[in-house]
């Protein structure tokens, strides 16, 4: 419960936030939203119309309101309305988004565990070297040679679009290789650390075999790190579908940041901003039940 | 996607221990000699820092200049080995390692002082958030908490375009974004230091809670600020990076590894590798800068902590 009111107060100041960033802005708001060539009389009726010549928290509360109807404002440059062009395209980011994360969980979690369990072996040393290098490999360098080398050159996936699930796998491996390369460190500590306690030596004393050993008893303990990092991997992914999906053409909310960008549109970046950071407090929010239900001393802890 | 290095963006745990007794000088200068993997890391810097420094003598030509015969009869690119250009040319006609060379002062340069901006803002705010405890602490925490919810190349991508690109803007903005990790790292050292002795030897003789900061506390950060550094270069390096693929980063004609990178990735043509030479150097530069920060902080790490292996 504690949870979902500290979520509530972080999605205000979320906002809060965003509204400021507008009005740090070097420029007049009605400009922005007016654009660069728009008379004086257009700017006078953006400002009306927008109330930009009222009290700043009066603004703030018309912001809260148009907020509430899901008005983000217009995109200039494309001329529509920012939130339902968002809102059409947040299922595909959440789709890669998904995939990236099944990327990140079937290959860092095997090659971490692996890694511990046979630790200080050349397979463990090269593995996290592997990594390391993994981590370091830009995504926008990554992208363009996984897209030339399989989707142009040998034409094994296509080379752009959502139009079918094989157009998934290439953006996917892009975004989830760097965390996979994370998430294989991150449980191969938490692995060493669980199988160096005491329950672990109780339950190999009492006979059990050590691949039961780690089945049942390490890996459930070693994996609350793995879920805690899901929840901030949100906000990486968020980031990262910008460079991903511009690269492979997936049509979500990265690509259509991409265009603002390139458009100069201000009100479309925002929007894009103020819909990822919402994300990442659900996406935390929907981690943290996860936790408790897991793990029941959570519940009680808290 | 890699804006950033997930090693500095995502957050260890709060309540990390400082180093224990085992971290005189001696013997972490010891243990970082034998740890190879640091030393090829620190070496690699080295070399990048050393050509970044020697640029307008190692660069063989102006990285801006545009060679007439830089560009094929046909007007492609000339690959690498082709007389008087070692890596070849762009589309444009520039030389390529003359702006390999350029691109790694504007990276490293970036990159430092980007990082130095997180490291002040998220030291000062953590280590007065550890320090004061409090109301103070739950405001700057809880303000961290906000800050981390935003997607963090997002947000730079919003604030760079927003205001206008320029060198100055990107460090200012980099640092900006960046600082939290750092915050919630030094948080949780303050926490830990402010309950040894010496702090209480210190506030029973009656020093001010400022001077015990600077003078006591501060020295014992040094080493995770040192570790979380390296790796906070590396974040920066490919947050500027991404910024340039993104087309918001250093404006043309001035070079940065990834505009050519999106430069070179605009141009491979049908076959998918015409011109490979544009693609895969820059961003060889960038993984090798942000692996070499990344090894020497990893490096830093265990020499400083030898009980985290």
């Amino acid at each position: 419960m504690r949870r979902l009111a500290w979520s509530v107060v972080v999605l205000f100041g979320v906002i809060i936030i965003t509204f400021v960033l507008r009005y740090i802005v070097p420029a007049d708001p009605a400009r922005i939203i007016g654009g660069m060539h728009a008379t004086p009389q257009a700017l006078a009726g953006i400002r009306r119309q927008y109330g930009f010549d009222r009290p700043l928290w009066l603004q703030f509360f018309d912001y809260l309101g148009r907020l509430v109807h899901g008005d983000l404002g217009p995109s200039l440059a494309l001329g529509i309305d920012v939130g339902p062009a968002l809102l059409t395209r947040l299922p595909f980011t959440l789709e890669l988004a998904v995939a990236g994360l099944l990327v990140e969980l079937l290959i860092g979690i095997p090659l971490g565990t692996v890694a511990a369990l046979w630790r200080g072996t050349m397979a463990d040393r090269v593995s996290m070297v592997a990594a390391l290098c993994g981590l370091s490999v830009p995504s926008f360098w990554l992208g363009p040679v996984l897209l030339s080398l399989f989707a142009v050159h040998w034409a094994i996936f296509p080379a752009g679009g959502a139009d079918s699930a094989a157009a998934l796998v290439l953006p996917a491996l892009t975004l989830g290789l760097a965390g996979a390369a994370w998430y294989s460190r991150l449980i191969r500590s938490s692995l060493l650390d669980v199988l160096g306690s005491d329950y672990i030596r109780t339950a190999r004393a009492k006979g059990l075999s050590w691949s039961a050993v780690v089945r049942k008893h390490a890996m459930r303990n070693a994996i609350t790190p793995v879920i805690t990092q899901i929840g901030l991997d949100m906000a990486y992914f968020l980031g990262g579908v910008i460079v991903v999906e511009s690269v492979f053409g997936w049509p979500g909310i990265g690509q259509l940041a991409a265009l603002a960008i390139s458009n100069d549109d201000p009100n479309l970046i925002m929007g894009a901003v103020l819909v990822g950071a919402v994300a990442v407090v659900l996406a935390n929010l929907i981690v943290d039940i996860t936790y408790v239900l897991i793990d029941p001393r959570v519940r009680l802890d808290r | 996607m890699q804006p950033l290095s997930p090693l500095a963006a995502r957050l260890p745990a709060d309540d990390q221990e400082p180093a224990p007794a085992s971290t005189s000088r001696h013997s972490v200068w010891r243990r970082l000699r034998k740890d190879r993997l640091a030393l090829a890391g620190a070496a690699i810097i080295l070399a990048f820092a050393a050509m970044a420094v020697a640029a307008p003598h190692l660069a063989p030509y102006d990285p801006t200049q545009r060679f007439v015969n830089g560009i094929s009869d046909q007007g492609a690119p000339l690959p690498p080995g082709t007389a008087g250009f070692l890596l070849g040319t762009d589309t444009i006609g520039h030389d390529v390692l003359s702006r390999l060379i350029w691109g790694a002062r504007v990276s490293l340069f970036v990159g430092v002082l980007a990082n130095a901006i997180a490291v002040v803002i998220g030291v000062a705010l953590g280590a007065a958030a550890g320090y004061y405890g409090g109301l103070v602490s739950s405001i700057i925490m809880r303000f961290t908490d906000i800050m981390l919810a935003f997607p963090v190349l997002l947000l730079g991508v919003a604030l760079v375009a927003v205001l206008t690109p320029g060198i100055p803007v990107i460090i200012a903005v980099i640092g900006l974004v960046s600082w939290t990790s750092m915050a919630r790292i030094i948080h949780g050292q303050v926490l830990a230091l402010r309950e040894r002795d010496f702090v209480e030897a210190a506030r029973a003789t009656g020093v001010g809670s400022t001077r015990i900061l600077l003078r006591h506390i501060l020295p014992h950060l040094v080493s995770p600020i040192v570790v979380y550094s390296s790796l906070g270069v590396a974040t920066a390096v490919l947050f500027e990076a991404s910024l340039s693929f993104l087309g918001l980063g250093i404006q043309p004609p001035e070079p940065s590894w990834g505009r050519m990178v999106s430069e070179g990735a605009a141009v491979q043509g049908a076959s998918g590798f015409a011109y490979p030479w544009l693609l895969l150097f820059p961003g060889a530069a960038v993984f090798l800068t942000v692996l070499a920060f990344n090894l020497l902080g990893d490096g830093l790490r265990d020499a400083l902590d030898p009980t985290s292996r």
